[in-house]
């Protein structure tokens, strides 16, 4: 596709039109492209590898879900004058549709976890039965928090980060949310608010972590076992590891990442970046759920990405 | 800084083509270095360059609009508050919904067709000609929200019905994301901020040389002005339509990196109309005075400056292609 065919294809749509052919298959390339250069982990694929099979899967599924179904081939076009722009949009849409897969398809587990968290953590105790059984800190509140959705969340999000994480490609499916010690810190701080029900906590867990009920575990198991993934050199995944995590990061994060590295304090680093220090903690953040991401390859990525970015800043 | 799509980092000509971005950025230069660039070349790297406005009627309250800035690739789209001869005042409509606090309000996807968020606190000004082309209207109903949102932020009071759960603690992280979405929408507002920090064209000038580093003296000599001329202009005493022509002041305009607006018109035309005077006594009355030994002061003529300044104004304008 050329500047000047999609300047004609975003006027179309803007007015009203149905997105060309052209369009869309330029869509399509760019998550063939992607794969192709190593700019998504293999990790990201439903089925834990990109075979053509996966990427047929993906392309379907994010046009039809997101592009689509969301609206959101209009908000890229609105907001992108050039085919680069709407290329590179294109490239952070399809990834955050395949991190929020991801997310989702974790959450199979979830409930069991903090069912069994609450029962075994002496810092948790329980008064009723059955679903009504209401849990409260031992040394909490014991009145009933009464707060709506709304209230739940705030409390969800006042808590901080959290890092969800995947332990490895072989348990994708089946890794749990947050880290064990995450997970209780998350419990134990909703339950500062009040007593609640294990439905209303994992109802907070659905909201802050955008989480939708999961899958029929059968369907999630057959397809971690439908797996075709190789056992690649370690070497060279870890090293298209390290150019997925390149492609993730913004250039913002990029340099965050150098200062980190460098121990410059996160004042100093805002003055050098010319953004906030509000910035500074974001990006942190978002550096750190990529990494998160990344399971047990994590330390040994982070080192070599952090090689290439040195390596091409001296 | 943003970053050109992964897959042109891959083209075989990226380390040429992209050379202007690569050395400033040290996440695409590691990329380019990693990767095999097999992608077919790129040819050339379009130079981003203002959007002609488009034909129709300027920005309404009601209208959402699509708006630029020159340091930033990406269109952002925002609902039109209030509109004026030379501004607007707009509300952000972003298509990532997650970061929602108590200080925005949510749009389902029937507004827009993708579900959005106005984030009434990162609501602001911009200049009419950052506007570029409508996308959509809002009905009445969403547009009193939008306002009765913004003003009801501004007063201090809560939002009414807002689209995310109210921030508790200075752990949430989503105060961390709202610093980073006011630090990327800053290079949207500054065009006008920067034409905001004195209401005299010259002052002005001043503010942005100075914060872009240039010496006076380099600086007048690269405009054909004498720096004394120059000083005096820049500090609001001396009257353009006498003391510097207007190519030289468009030249200014372009050389500062200012938006060639009608905001520079205005002002200019505000600096003619304060500091323009004219000998307007007769040559008798004149004689008549110096015989007495009196010197007479300049007399300033209202009729006379207001024809000044429109006549630089319009003479500007033209200078700046509006």
């Amino acid at each position: 596709m050329t500047d000047a065919e999609y300047a004609s294809a975003r006027a179309a749509v803007l007015a009203g039109g149905d997105p060309p052919a052209e369009l869309m298959a330029d869509c399509l390339r760019t998550v063939r492209l992607l794969v192709r250069t190593a700019g998504l982990p293999p990790h990201y694929s439903p089925v834990g590898v990109w075979s053509d099979e996966a990427m047929d899967e993906v392309c379907a599924d994010w046009v039809a879900v997101r592009l689509v179904d969301r609206g959101q081939l209009l908000a890229m076009l609105q907001r992108a004058p050039a085919l680069r722009v709407f290329r590179r949009m294109a490239e952070t849409s399809v990834r955050q549709h395949l991190v929020d897969g991801l997310t989702r398809s974790q959450s199979a587990n979830l409930y069991d976890r903090v069912a069994r968290r609450l029962d075994e953590t002496e810092r948790f105790a329980g008064s009723g039965s059955g679903s009504g059984r209401l849990w409260r800190l031992a040394d909490g509140p014991d009145t009933p928090f009464d707060g709506d959705d709304r209230q739940l969340l705030g409390v969800a999000w006042a808590m901080g980060e959290f890092h969800v994480i995947r332990y490895d490609a072989e348990a994708r499916k089946l890794s749990p949310l947050l880290e064990a010690e995450e997970l209780e810190r998350f419990v134990g701080g909703l339950l500062e608010a009040g007593t609640m029900t294990t439905g209303t906590i994992m109802r907070a867990l659905r909201l802050r972590f955008a989480i939708e009920d999961p899958a029929p575990a059968g369907e999630l198991d057959a397809a971690a076992d439908a797996s075709t993934r190789p056992d690649p050199e370690a070497e060279v995944v870890i090293a298209e590891l390290v150019t997925a995590t390149l492609a993730e990061l913004t250039s913002r994060q990029a340099k965050v990442l150098i200062g980190i590295d460098n121990g410059v304090p996160g004042r100093e680093l805002a003055v050098q970046l010319g953004c906030s220090t509000g910035t500074i903690s974001h990006e942190r953040g978002r550096i750190a759920a990529i990494l998160a991401r990344l399971g047990t390859d994590a330390p040994e990525v982070l080192k070599r990405v952090l090689d290439a970015l040195f390596t091409e800043n001296a | 800084m943003t970053c050109p799509p992964f897959t042109e980092l891959c083209a075989t000509d990226a380390s040429t083509r992209l050379g202007d971005h690569l050395s400033g950025c040290p996440r695409c230069r590691a990329i380019v270095a990693r990767v095999d660039e097999a992608e077919p070349a790129l040819g050339h790297a379009p130079t981003p360059s203002a959007p002609q406005p488009a034909p129709g009627p300027p920005p309404e309250p009601g209208g959402v609009w699509t708006f630029w800035a020159p340091a930033m690739d990406e269109y952002v789209v925002a609902a039109v508050l209030e509109s004026g001869a030379d501004e607007v005042l707009i509300m952000p409509l972003l298509g990532e919904t997650l970061w929602a606090s108590e200080a925005d309000i949510a749009l389902d996807p029937g507004v827009l067709g993708y579900a959005a968020l106005a984030p009434v606190w990162a609501s602001d000004r911009v200049l009419v000609e950052q506007a570029v082309e409508t996308v959509s209207v809002l009905s009445e109903q969403h547009l009193a929200a939008l306002t009765a949102g913004y003003d009801a932020f501004y007063a201090g009071e809560p939002v009414a019905d807002p689209g995310g759960a109210p921030v508790l603690s200075d752990e949430d992280p989503r105060l961390g994301a709202h610093a980073a979405l006011a630090d990327d929408l800053r290079p949207l507002y500054s065009p006008w901020s920067l034409l905001h920090v004195a209401e005299e064209l010259g002052p002005v000038l001043g503010q942005r040389r100075d914060e872009v580093g240039f010496e006076l003296e380099a600086w007048s000599e690269q405009l054909d002005v004498e720096p004394r001329i120059w000083g005096a202009f820049e500090a609001g005493e001396a009257d353009p339509y006498a003391a510097v022509p207007v190519p030289k002041l468009g030249q200014a305009v372009r050389g500062l990196g200012l938006l060639r607006s009608r905001r520079v018109v205005e002002l200019a035309r505000v600096s003619v109309l304060a500091h323009h005077s004219e000998e307007t006594v007769t040559a008798a009355a004149a004689q008549a005075r110096r015989r007495r030994g009196v010197v007479p002061p300049r007399r300033r003529d209202p009729e006379a400056a207001r024809a000044a300044a429109d006549h630089y104004a319009a003479a500007l304008e033209k200078e700046l292609g509006l």
